[in-house]
Protein backbone atom coordinates (compact mmCIF):
# COMPACT_ATOMS: atom_id res chain seq x y z
CA UNK A 1 0.00 0.00 0.00
CA UNK A 2 2.07 3.32 -0.89
CA UNK A 3 -1.15 5.30 -1.20
CA UNK A 4 -0.84 9.25 0.14
CA UNK A 5 -3.41 10.07 2.89
CA UNK A 6 -4.85 12.61 0.30
CA UNK A 7 -5.42 9.40 -2.45
CA UNK A 8 -6.30 7.79 0.16
CA UNK A 9 -9.40 9.85 0.45
CA UNK A 10 -9.54 10.93 -2.97
CA UNK A 11 -10.09 6.56 -3.60
CA UNK A 12 -12.17 6.28 -0.61
CA UNK A 13 -14.51 9.10 -1.65
CA UNK A 14 -14.64 7.74 -5.33
CA UNK A 15 -15.13 4.56 -3.87
CA UNK A 16 -18.43 5.47 -1.38
CA UNK A 17 -19.56 7.29 -4.49
CA UNK A 18 -19.85 3.53 -6.35
CA UNK A 19 -17.23 4.68 -8.84
CA UNK A 20 -14.35 2.33 -9.66
CA UNK A 21 -10.75 3.20 -8.40
CA UNK A 22 -7.77 2.03 -6.71
CA UNK A 23 -9.33 1.22 -3.39
CA UNK A 24 -11.19 -1.38 -4.86
CA UNK A 25 -10.10 -4.37 -2.90
CA UNK A 26 -11.30 -1.85 0.18
CA UNK A 27 -14.54 -1.27 -1.42
CA UNK A 28 -15.46 -4.80 -1.76
CA UNK A 29 -15.48 -5.85 2.25
CA UNK A 30 -18.81 -6.35 3.68
CA UNK A 31 -18.23 -3.30 5.96
CA UNK A 32 -17.49 -0.62 3.18
CA UNK A 33 -21.39 -0.73 3.12
CA UNK A 34 -21.33 0.84 6.51
CA UNK A 35 -19.72 3.68 5.05
CA UNK A 36 -21.14 4.03 1.72
CA UNK A 37 -24.87 3.33 3.31
CA UNK A 38 -24.58 6.13 6.42
CA UNK A 39 -23.35 9.47 4.80
CA UNK A 40 -26.38 8.61 2.22
CA UNK A 41 -29.24 7.52 4.72
CA UNK A 42 -27.56 11.12 6.53
CA UNK A 43 -28.17 13.30 3.69
CA UNK A 44 -31.18 11.65 3.02
CA UNK A 45 -32.49 12.07 6.79
CA UNK A 46 -31.35 16.12 6.29
CA UNK A 47 -33.59 16.34 3.02
CA UNK A 48 -37.18 14.71 4.17
CA UNK A 49 -36.20 17.09 7.48
CA UNK A 50 -35.50 20.11 6.15
CA UNK A 51 -38.49 19.93 3.38
CA UNK A 52 -41.41 18.50 5.58
CA UNK A 53 -43.88 20.01 3.28
CA UNK A 54 -42.55 18.52 -0.01
CA UNK A 55 -42.13 15.13 1.82
CA UNK A 56 -45.73 15.61 3.19
CA UNK A 57 -47.06 15.88 -0.55
CA UNK A 58 -44.77 13.30 -2.55
CA UNK A 59 -44.83 10.61 0.29
CA UNK A 60 -41.85 9.05 2.28
CA UNK A 61 -40.73 6.67 -0.70
CA UNK A 62 -40.99 9.48 -3.39
CA UNK A 63 -38.82 11.78 -1.30
CA UNK A 64 -35.88 9.09 -0.26
CA UNK A 65 -35.70 8.70 -3.65
CA UNK A 66 -35.45 12.26 -5.13
CA UNK A 67 -33.17 13.16 -1.85
CA UNK A 68 -30.82 10.38 -2.77
CA UNK A 69 -30.33 11.55 -6.76
CA UNK A 70 -30.08 15.27 -5.15
CA UNK A 71 -27.34 13.98 -2.23
CA UNK A 72 -25.70 12.25 -5.70
CA UNK A 73 -25.32 15.90 -7.69
CA UNK A 74 -24.83 18.17 -4.30
CA UNK A 75 -22.99 16.73 -1.75
CA UNK A 76 -23.34 18.88 1.87
CA UNK A 77 -20.61 21.78 1.81
CA UNK A 78 -19.74 21.11 5.52
CA UNK A 79 -21.32 19.48 8.83
CA UNK A 80 -24.28 22.56 9.28
CA UNK A 81 -26.53 20.09 7.78
CA UNK A 82 -29.67 22.91 8.57
CA UNK A 83 -28.02 24.44 5.54
CA UNK A 84 -28.40 21.24 3.57
CA UNK A 85 -30.40 21.12 0.52
CA UNK A 86 -30.05 25.28 -0.64
CA UNK A 87 -29.95 23.82 -4.10
CA UNK A 88 -33.23 21.15 -3.40
CA UNK A 89 -35.50 23.34 -4.76
CA UNK A 90 -34.00 24.06 -8.11
CA UNK A 91 -33.23 20.44 -8.25
CA UNK A 92 -37.07 19.05 -8.04
CA UNK A 93 -37.99 22.33 -10.29
CA UNK A 94 -35.81 21.27 -12.92
CA UNK A 95 -36.08 17.74 -12.63
CA UNK A 96 -38.09 15.34 -15.10
CA UNK A 97 -39.39 13.24 -12.75
CA UNK A 98 -41.35 16.05 -11.56
CA UNK A 99 -42.38 18.11 -14.33
CA UNK A 100 -46.37 16.82 -13.48
CA UNK A 101 -45.19 18.36 -9.97
CA UNK A 102 -44.15 21.53 -10.96
CA UNK A 103 -45.07 23.23 -8.08
CA UNK A 104 -42.98 21.29 -5.94
CA UNK A 105 -39.96 23.28 -6.57
CA UNK A 106 -41.96 26.39 -5.18
CA UNK A 107 -43.27 24.31 -1.86
CA UNK A 108 -39.91 23.22 -1.54
CA UNK A 109 -38.62 26.71 -1.67
CA UNK A 110 -40.76 27.63 1.40
CA UNK A 111 -39.69 25.42 3.41
CA UNK A 112 -36.23 26.42 2.75
CA UNK A 113 -37.19 29.93 3.83
CA UNK A 114 -39.36 28.84 6.59
CA UNK A 115 -35.77 26.88 7.99
CA UNK A 116 -33.55 30.08 7.09
CA UNK A 117 -35.91 32.14 8.88
CA UNK A 118 -35.97 30.27 12.43
CA UNK A 119 -31.84 30.44 12.17
CA UNK A 120 -31.42 33.71 11.21
CA UNK A 121 -29.82 36.23 13.46
CA UNK A 122 -32.18 38.41 16.70
CA UNK A 123 -32.43 41.73 15.78
CA UNK A 124 -34.93 44.32 17.24
CA UNK A 125 -37.86 45.65 14.66
CA UNK A 126 -38.15 48.93 13.25
CA UNK A 127 -41.63 50.86 14.78
CA UNK A 128 -43.78 53.00 13.17
CA UNK A 129 -42.98 56.01 15.39
CA UNK A 130 -39.31 55.77 14.16
CA UNK A 131 -40.35 56.95 10.61
CA UNK A 132 -42.95 59.21 11.71
CA UNK A 133 -39.74 61.08 13.36
CA UNK A 134 -38.18 61.86 10.44
CA UNK A 135 -39.03 65.06 7.62
CA UNK A 136 -40.51 64.03 4.19
CA UNK A 137 -37.02 64.37 2.12
CA UNK A 138 -35.29 62.37 5.07
CA UNK A 139 -37.55 59.42 4.73
CA UNK A 140 -36.83 59.44 1.41
CA UNK A 141 -33.45 59.48 1.64
CA UNK A 142 -33.42 56.65 4.19
CA UNK A 143 -32.50 53.26 3.78
CA UNK A 144 -34.44 50.64 5.77
CA UNK A 145 -32.92 47.41 6.44
CA UNK A 146 -35.22 44.20 5.72
CA UNK A 147 -35.52 42.51 9.32
CA UNK A 148 -32.22 39.26 9.50
CA UNK A 149 -35.32 36.90 10.08
CA UNK A 150 -37.10 38.50 6.84
CA UNK A 151 -37.21 36.14 3.97
CA UNK A 152 -39.79 36.73 1.09
CA UNK A 153 -40.66 34.98 -2.28
CA UNK A 154 -42.97 35.55 -5.21
CA UNK A 155 -44.39 32.64 -6.59
CA UNK A 156 -45.89 32.14 -9.67
CA UNK A 157 -48.05 29.42 -8.60
CA UNK A 158 -50.21 29.11 -5.32
CA UNK A 159 -47.34 27.88 -3.76
CA UNK A 160 -48.17 29.12 0.19
CA UNK A 161 -51.87 27.52 -0.08
CA UNK A 162 -50.48 24.15 -0.78
CA UNK A 163 -47.16 24.59 1.56
CA UNK A 164 -49.48 25.29 4.77
CA UNK A 165 -51.96 22.86 3.94
CA UNK A 166 -48.97 20.53 3.80
CA UNK A 167 -47.28 21.47 6.55
CA UNK A 168 -50.55 21.17 8.55
CA UNK A 169 -51.44 17.58 7.56
CA UNK A 170 -54.38 18.72 5.02
CA UNK A 171 -55.31 17.90 2.21
CA UNK A 172 -55.66 20.97 -0.47
CA UNK A 173 -59.23 21.75 -1.05
CA UNK A 174 -60.82 20.90 -4.69
CA UNK A 175 -61.52 24.90 -5.21
CA UNK A 176 -57.43 25.99 -4.75
CA UNK A 177 -57.28 29.02 -7.22
CA UNK A 178 -54.15 28.57 -9.41
CA UNK A 179 -53.28 32.07 -8.79
CA UNK A 180 -49.62 33.54 -8.15
CA UNK A 181 -48.85 34.47 -4.31
CA UNK A 182 -46.04 35.95 -2.64
CA UNK A 183 -45.20 35.08 0.98
CA UNK A 184 -43.49 37.09 3.50
CA UNK A 185 -41.91 35.03 7.11
CA UNK A 186 -40.57 36.79 9.64
CA UNK A 187 -39.51 35.05 13.52
CA UNK A 188 -41.28 37.03 15.98
CA UNK A 189 -40.81 35.72 19.83
CA UNK A 190 -39.12 32.33 18.72
CA UNK A 191 -42.34 31.94 15.79
CA UNK A 192 -41.89 31.82 12.73
CA UNK A 193 -44.78 33.94 11.33
CA UNK A 194 -46.11 33.56 7.41
CA UNK A 195 -47.78 36.96 5.47
CA UNK A 196 -49.47 36.88 2.11
CA UNK A 197 -48.20 40.03 0.92
CA UNK A 198 -48.52 41.58 -2.72
CA UNK A 199 -46.03 41.41 -5.38
CA UNK A 200 -45.42 44.98 -4.99
CA UNK A 201 -43.83 44.39 -1.26
CA UNK A 202 -41.77 42.11 -2.43
CA UNK A 203 -40.59 44.16 -5.11
CA UNK A 204 -39.79 46.79 -1.93
CA UNK A 205 -38.30 44.08 0.37
CA UNK A 206 -35.92 43.18 -2.94
CA UNK A 207 -35.14 46.90 -3.08
CA UNK A 208 -34.15 47.56 0.29
CA UNK A 209 -32.39 44.24 0.32
CA UNK A 210 -30.27 45.84 -2.28
CA UNK A 211 -29.60 48.90 -0.21
CA UNK A 212 -31.69 51.53 -2.76
CA UNK A 213 -32.53 54.65 -0.07
CA UNK A 214 -36.47 54.43 0.63
CA UNK A 215 -37.96 56.93 -2.25
CA UNK A 216 -36.08 55.17 -4.97
CA UNK A 217 -37.24 51.70 -3.66
CA UNK A 218 -41.10 52.78 -3.74
CA UNK A 219 -40.45 53.55 -6.97
CA UNK A 220 -39.30 50.91 -8.16
CA UNK A 221 -41.93 48.66 -6.05
CA UNK A 222 -44.93 50.80 -7.46
CA UNK A 223 -43.55 49.42 -11.07
CA UNK A 224 -44.01 45.83 -9.57
CA UNK A 225 -47.53 46.48 -8.36
CA UNK A 226 -50.79 48.28 -7.60
CA UNK A 227 -49.11 52.14 -6.89
CA UNK A 228 -52.34 52.80 -5.37
CA UNK A 229 -51.64 50.97 -1.71
CA UNK A 230 -47.42 51.07 -1.85
CA UNK A 231 -48.25 53.26 1.16
CA UNK A 232 -50.19 50.97 2.79
CA UNK A 233 -48.43 48.31 2.13
CA UNK A 234 -45.01 50.17 3.42
CA UNK A 235 -46.99 50.93 6.89
CA UNK A 236 -47.97 46.94 6.84
CA UNK A 237 -44.54 45.50 6.55
CA UNK A 238 -43.58 48.48 9.41
CA UNK A 239 -46.10 46.90 10.98
CA UNK A 240 -45.77 43.27 11.29
CA UNK A 241 -42.02 43.73 12.07
CA UNK A 242 -40.34 43.37 8.36
CA UNK A 243 -38.10 45.66 8.79
CA UNK A 244 -34.79 45.66 11.98
CA UNK A 245 -34.34 48.83 13.58
CA UNK A 246 -32.43 51.02 11.40
CA UNK A 247 -31.60 54.04 14.11
CA UNK A 248 -28.43 54.07 13.04
CA UNK A 249 -28.98 54.83 9.34
CA UNK A 250 -31.95 57.08 9.75
CA UNK A 251 -29.91 59.49 12.29
CA UNK A 252 -27.08 59.49 9.36
CA UNK A 253 -29.62 60.09 6.33
CA UNK A 254 -31.71 62.23 7.82
CA UNK A 255 -31.03 66.05 7.55
CA UNK B 1 -13.48 19.50 33.28
CA UNK B 2 -16.17 20.93 35.94
CA UNK B 3 -15.48 19.19 38.92
CA UNK B 4 -18.99 18.10 39.58
CA UNK B 5 -19.92 15.94 36.36
CA UNK B 6 -21.21 12.85 36.70
CA UNK B 7 -22.97 11.08 34.02
CA UNK B 8 -24.59 12.70 30.96
CA UNK B 9 -26.81 12.70 28.35
CA UNK B 10 -26.95 13.06 24.76
CA UNK B 11 -29.28 16.09 24.90
CA UNK B 12 -32.29 15.10 22.49
CA UNK B 13 -34.77 18.25 21.29
CA UNK B 14 -37.37 16.34 22.34
CA UNK B 15 -36.56 16.05 26.08
CA UNK B 16 -35.50 19.68 25.73
CA UNK B 17 -38.15 20.60 28.40
CA UNK B 18 -37.35 17.87 31.24
CA UNK B 19 -33.18 18.67 30.45
CA UNK B 20 -33.70 22.46 31.49
CA UNK B 21 -35.66 21.50 34.53
CA UNK B 22 -33.59 17.77 35.95
CA UNK B 23 -31.85 18.19 38.89
CA UNK B 24 -30.06 14.78 39.45
CA UNK B 25 -26.45 15.46 40.41
CA UNK B 26 -24.02 15.24 38.62
CA UNK B 27 -25.93 15.43 35.13
CA UNK B 28 -24.75 17.09 32.05
CA UNK B 29 -25.42 17.22 28.51
CA UNK B 30 -23.73 17.15 25.43
CA UNK B 31 -24.64 18.04 22.16
CA UNK B 32 -23.07 18.67 18.10
CA UNK B 33 -21.48 21.76 18.07
CA UNK B 34 -22.83 22.09 13.84
CA UNK B 35 -26.02 21.87 14.90
CA UNK B 36 -26.46 24.95 16.53
CA UNK B 37 -23.84 27.03 14.13
CA UNK B 38 -26.65 29.05 13.70
CA UNK B 39 -26.86 33.14 13.42
CA UNK B 40 -30.21 33.04 15.79
CA UNK B 41 -33.49 31.85 16.91
CA UNK B 42 -34.93 29.76 19.68
CA UNK B 43 -32.71 26.59 19.18
CA UNK B 44 -29.60 28.55 19.74
CA UNK B 45 -31.90 29.77 22.96
CA UNK B 46 -32.47 26.65 24.31
CA UNK B 47 -29.05 25.91 24.49
CA UNK B 48 -28.40 28.80 26.06
CA UNK B 49 -30.54 27.93 28.90
CA UNK B 50 -29.45 24.18 29.05
CA UNK B 51 -25.92 26.09 29.82
CA UNK B 52 -27.48 28.24 32.19
CA UNK B 53 -28.23 25.03 34.14
CA UNK B 54 -26.18 22.46 33.64
CA UNK B 55 -22.34 21.69 32.57
CA UNK B 56 -22.37 21.53 28.80
CA UNK B 57 -19.89 19.65 26.73
CA UNK B 58 -19.49 20.34 22.93
CA UNK B 59 -18.78 17.15 20.65
CA UNK B 60 -18.13 17.61 16.97
CA UNK B 61 -18.84 15.37 14.12
CA UNK B 62 -16.98 17.61 11.27
CA UNK B 63 -13.89 19.17 12.08
CA UNK B 64 -12.58 16.45 9.90
CA UNK B 65 -8.87 16.09 11.84
CA UNK B 66 -7.59 12.96 9.91
CA UNK B 67 -8.36 14.95 6.23
CA UNK B 68 -4.79 15.75 4.70
CA UNK B 69 -5.88 18.99 4.48
CA UNK B 70 -5.79 22.23 7.46
CA UNK B 71 -9.11 22.47 9.54
CA UNK B 72 -11.46 24.62 7.89
CA UNK B 73 -10.61 28.65 9.74
CA UNK B 74 -14.72 29.19 9.00
CA UNK B 75 -15.59 26.53 10.98
CA UNK B 76 -13.03 26.92 13.52
CA UNK B 77 -14.69 30.39 13.97
CA UNK B 78 -17.94 29.38 14.36
CA UNK B 79 -16.87 26.50 17.23
CA UNK B 80 -15.09 29.37 18.57
CA UNK B 81 -17.78 31.90 18.68
CA UNK B 82 -19.92 28.83 20.36
CA UNK B 83 -17.47 27.84 22.49
CA UNK B 84 -17.24 31.50 23.68
CA UNK B 85 -21.10 31.75 24.33
CA UNK B 86 -21.70 28.22 25.89
CA UNK B 87 -18.45 28.18 27.94
CA UNK B 88 -18.44 24.09 27.70
CA UNK B 89 -16.78 22.47 30.30
CA UNK B 90 -15.80 20.19 27.19
CA UNK B 91 -15.14 20.00 23.97
CA UNK B 92 -14.34 17.16 21.82
CA UNK B 93 -13.81 15.94 18.49
CA UNK B 94 -13.53 12.33 16.44
CA UNK B 95 -10.04 10.67 15.09
CA UNK B 96 -11.71 10.28 11.47
CA UNK B 97 -12.23 12.67 8.33
CA UNK B 98 -15.16 13.95 6.75
CA UNK B 99 -14.53 17.37 4.80
CA UNK B 100 -12.75 16.50 1.86
CA UNK B 101 -11.97 18.85 -1.46
CA UNK B 102 -15.02 21.20 -0.31
CA UNK B 103 -17.71 18.81 0.44
CA UNK B 104 -18.50 16.98 3.53
CA UNK B 105 -19.98 13.53 3.82
CA UNK B 106 -22.06 13.27 6.96
CA UNK B 107 -19.76 10.51 8.64
CA UNK B 108 -16.50 9.11 10.43
CA UNK B 109 -14.11 8.02 7.75
CA UNK B 110 -11.27 5.85 8.54
CA UNK B 111 -8.14 6.30 7.25
CA UNK B 112 -4.51 4.26 7.45
CA UNK B 113 -2.51 5.47 10.48
CA UNK B 114 0.68 6.07 9.07
CA UNK B 115 3.66 8.20 9.80
CA UNK B 116 1.95 11.08 7.03
CA UNK B 117 -1.23 10.74 8.66
CA UNK B 118 0.02 11.30 12.61
CA UNK B 119 2.55 14.50 11.27
CA UNK B 120 -1.35 16.20 9.93
CA UNK B 121 -3.53 14.89 12.52
CA UNK B 122 -1.06 16.49 15.49
CA UNK B 123 -0.91 19.92 13.16
CA UNK B 124 -4.46 19.50 12.83
CA UNK B 125 -4.81 19.38 16.24
CA UNK B 126 -2.56 21.62 17.08
CA UNK B 127 -4.32 24.56 14.80
CA UNK B 128 -7.91 23.49 16.27
CA UNK B 129 -6.22 24.16 19.97
CA UNK B 130 -4.52 27.24 18.73
CA UNK B 131 -7.94 28.83 17.06
CA UNK B 132 -10.15 27.58 19.91
CA UNK B 133 -7.43 28.43 22.61
CA UNK B 134 -8.39 25.34 24.53
CA UNK B 135 -7.27 21.79 24.58
CA UNK B 136 -9.47 19.47 22.91
CA UNK B 137 -10.30 15.71 23.18
CA UNK B 138 -10.44 12.87 20.33
CA UNK B 139 -12.08 10.55 20.62
CA UNK B 140 -11.60 6.42 19.18
CA UNK B 141 -13.36 5.81 15.82
CA UNK B 142 -15.21 2.37 15.59
CA UNK B 143 -13.96 0.14 12.79
CA UNK B 144 -15.70 -1.66 10.11
CA UNK B 145 -12.62 -2.48 7.59
CA UNK B 146 -9.41 -4.23 7.56
CA UNK B 147 -7.19 -1.54 6.11
CA UNK B 148 -3.13 -1.93 4.80
CA UNK B 149 -1.06 0.69 5.75
CA UNK B 150 -1.03 1.16 9.48
CA UNK B 151 2.39 2.33 11.07
CA UNK B 152 0.88 2.15 14.14
CA UNK B 153 -1.37 0.81 15.95
CA UNK B 154 -4.40 2.67 17.50
CA UNK B 155 -3.67 2.64 21.06
CA UNK B 156 -0.16 3.64 20.30
CA UNK B 157 -1.17 6.18 17.65
CA UNK B 158 -3.45 8.28 20.29
CA UNK B 159 -0.31 7.70 22.62
CA UNK B 160 1.70 9.51 20.21
CA UNK B 161 -1.08 12.63 19.47
CA UNK B 162 -1.10 13.38 23.27
CA UNK B 163 2.61 13.59 23.31
CA UNK B 164 3.04 15.77 20.65
CA UNK B 165 -0.48 17.78 21.21
CA UNK B 166 -1.05 18.05 25.09
CA UNK B 167 -4.67 16.86 23.48
CA UNK B 168 -7.06 14.60 26.13
CA UNK B 169 -9.01 11.31 24.89
CA UNK B 170 -12.43 10.72 24.90
CA UNK B 171 -13.08 7.49 25.23
CA UNK B 172 -15.75 5.39 23.56
CA UNK B 173 -16.28 2.20 25.33
CA UNK B 174 -18.92 1.21 22.51
CA UNK B 175 -16.38 1.69 19.55
CA UNK B 176 -13.99 -0.36 21.21
CA UNK B 177 -16.13 -2.97 21.59
CA UNK B 178 -17.94 -2.58 18.00
CA UNK B 179 -13.84 -2.36 16.16
CA UNK B 180 -12.91 -5.05 18.45
CA UNK B 181 -15.76 -7.49 17.14
CA UNK B 182 -15.36 -6.11 13.73
CA UNK B 183 -11.49 -6.59 13.55
CA UNK B 184 -11.38 -10.20 15.86
CA UNK B 185 -9.28 -8.39 18.21
CA UNK B 186 -9.73 -8.51 22.50
CA UNK B 187 -11.43 -5.33 23.26
CA UNK B 188 -9.54 -6.16 27.08
CA UNK B 189 -5.86 -5.79 24.86
CA UNK B 190 -6.78 -2.66 23.42
CA UNK B 191 -7.78 -1.20 26.66
CA UNK B 192 -4.65 -2.16 28.35
CA UNK B 193 -2.42 -0.35 26.27
CA UNK B 194 -5.22 2.43 25.63
CA UNK B 195 -3.48 5.44 27.46
CA UNK B 196 -5.82 6.24 30.16
CA UNK B 197 -3.83 8.91 31.73
CA UNK B 198 -4.83 11.48 29.06
CA UNK B 199 -8.65 10.70 29.25
CA UNK B 200 -11.50 13.17 29.95
CA UNK B 201 -15.04 11.41 28.55
CA UNK B 202 -16.04 8.50 28.34
CA UNK B 203 -18.66 7.48 25.92
CA UNK B 204 -21.30 4.63 26.92
CA UNK B 205 -23.70 3.89 23.56
CA UNK B 206 -25.69 0.85 22.37
CA UNK B 207 -24.80 -0.84 18.62
CA UNK B 208 -26.46 -3.48 16.49
CA UNK B 209 -26.30 -6.32 14.00
CA UNK B 210 -26.06 -5.01 10.51
CA UNK B 211 -29.11 -5.51 8.94
CA UNK B 212 -27.86 -7.97 6.20
CA UNK B 213 -24.67 -9.37 7.63
CA UNK B 214 -26.17 -10.25 11.26
CA UNK B 215 -24.37 -10.43 14.42
CA UNK B 216 -20.72 -10.89 12.04
CA UNK B 217 -20.43 -7.11 11.98
CA UNK B 218 -21.58 -4.53 14.42
CA UNK B 219 -22.77 -0.90 13.59
CA UNK B 220 -22.17 1.80 16.40
CA UNK B 221 -26.12 3.07 15.80
CA UNK B 222 -26.78 4.55 18.83
CA UNK B 223 -29.84 3.63 18.45
CA UNK B 224 -30.42 0.86 21.71
CA UNK B 225 -29.47 0.29 25.21
CA UNK B 226 -26.23 0.30 26.63
CA UNK B 227 -25.09 -3.55 25.81
CA UNK B 228 -23.99 -5.40 29.09
CA UNK B 229 -20.30 -6.17 27.21
CA UNK B 230 -20.24 -2.25 27.22
CA UNK B 231 -21.57 -2.20 31.03
CA UNK B 232 -18.47 -4.93 31.89
CA UNK B 233 -16.11 -2.70 29.90
CA UNK B 234 -17.33 0.15 31.54
CA UNK B 235 -17.10 -1.49 35.17
CA UNK B 236 -13.66 -2.55 33.73
CA UNK B 237 -12.25 0.99 33.22
CA UNK B 238 -13.76 2.63 35.67
CA UNK B 239 -11.25 0.84 38.44
CA UNK B 240 -8.28 2.95 36.74
CA UNK B 241 -10.82 6.01 36.01
CA UNK B 242 -12.60 6.53 38.73
CA UNK B 243 -13.74 10.22 38.29
CA UNK B 244 -13.78 11.17 34.97
CA UNK B 245 -17.25 11.68 33.51
CA UNK B 246 -19.48 9.28 31.15
CA UNK B 247 -22.20 10.43 28.72
CA UNK B 248 -25.15 8.00 27.88
CA UNK B 249 -25.50 8.57 23.82
CA UNK B 250 -28.74 8.02 22.22
CA UNK B 251 -29.56 9.10 18.62
CA UNK B 252 -31.84 6.71 17.35
CA UNK B 253 -35.17 5.15 18.61
CA UNK B 254 -34.88 7.54 21.23
CA UNK B 255 -37.05 6.60 25.02
CA UNK B 256 -38.72 8.40 27.16
CA UNK B 257 -36.31 10.99 29.45
CA UNK B 258 -37.04 8.83 32.24
CA UNK B 259 -35.29 5.97 30.54
CA UNK B 260 -31.89 7.77 29.54
CA UNK B 261 -31.91 8.68 33.72
CA UNK B 262 -32.03 4.97 34.77
CA UNK B 263 -29.67 4.20 31.98
CA UNK B 264 -27.86 7.13 33.75
CA UNK B 265 -28.54 5.84 37.37
CA UNK B 266 -26.61 2.48 36.13
CA UNK B 267 -23.57 4.15 35.07
CA UNK B 268 -23.58 5.80 38.36
CA UNK B 269 -24.34 2.77 40.45
CA UNK B 270 -21.48 0.92 38.31
CA UNK B 271 -18.44 4.03 38.83
CA UNK B 272 -19.49 3.56 42.87
CA UNK B 273 -18.65 -0.06 42.94
CA UNK B 274 -15.59 0.92 41.08
CA UNK B 275 -14.52 3.13 44.00
CA UNK B 276 -15.49 1.05 46.48
CA UNK B 277 -13.60 -1.69 45.07
CA UNK B 278 -10.95 0.40 44.23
Amino acid sequence: MTHTLADFQDGFVQAMRGEDGPLRAIASQPGFAVYRNTWMKACINTIEANFPAVACLVGHEWMRSAAAAFALEHMPMDGRLTNYGEAFPDFLATSVATTELAYLGEVARLDWLFLACGNAADASTLHAGQLAACSTSGLASTSLRPHPTARWHASPLPARTIWEASRSGRAVTGDLAWMPEATLMLRIDGQVRVHAIGDSSCALLDACHAGLALGAALDLAMSAGDATRMDADLLHLVAIGAFADASPSLTKDTP
Amino acid sequence: MHASMGTGLGLKAEHLAQAIDAVAPGLWFEVHPENYMVDGGPQLEALDTVASRHPLSLHGVSLSLAADATPDAAHLARLRRLIDRVRPALVSEHLAWSHWRGRYAPDLLPFPRSHAALARIVDNIARTQDALGRAISIENPSHYLQLDGHDYDETHFFGELVARTGCGLLLDLNNVFVSSHNLGVDPLVYLDAYPMQAVTEIHLAGHAPDPLLGGSLLIDSHDAPVADEVWNLYSIVRLQLPTIPALIERDGNVPPFEALMAERAMADRLQLDARQAA
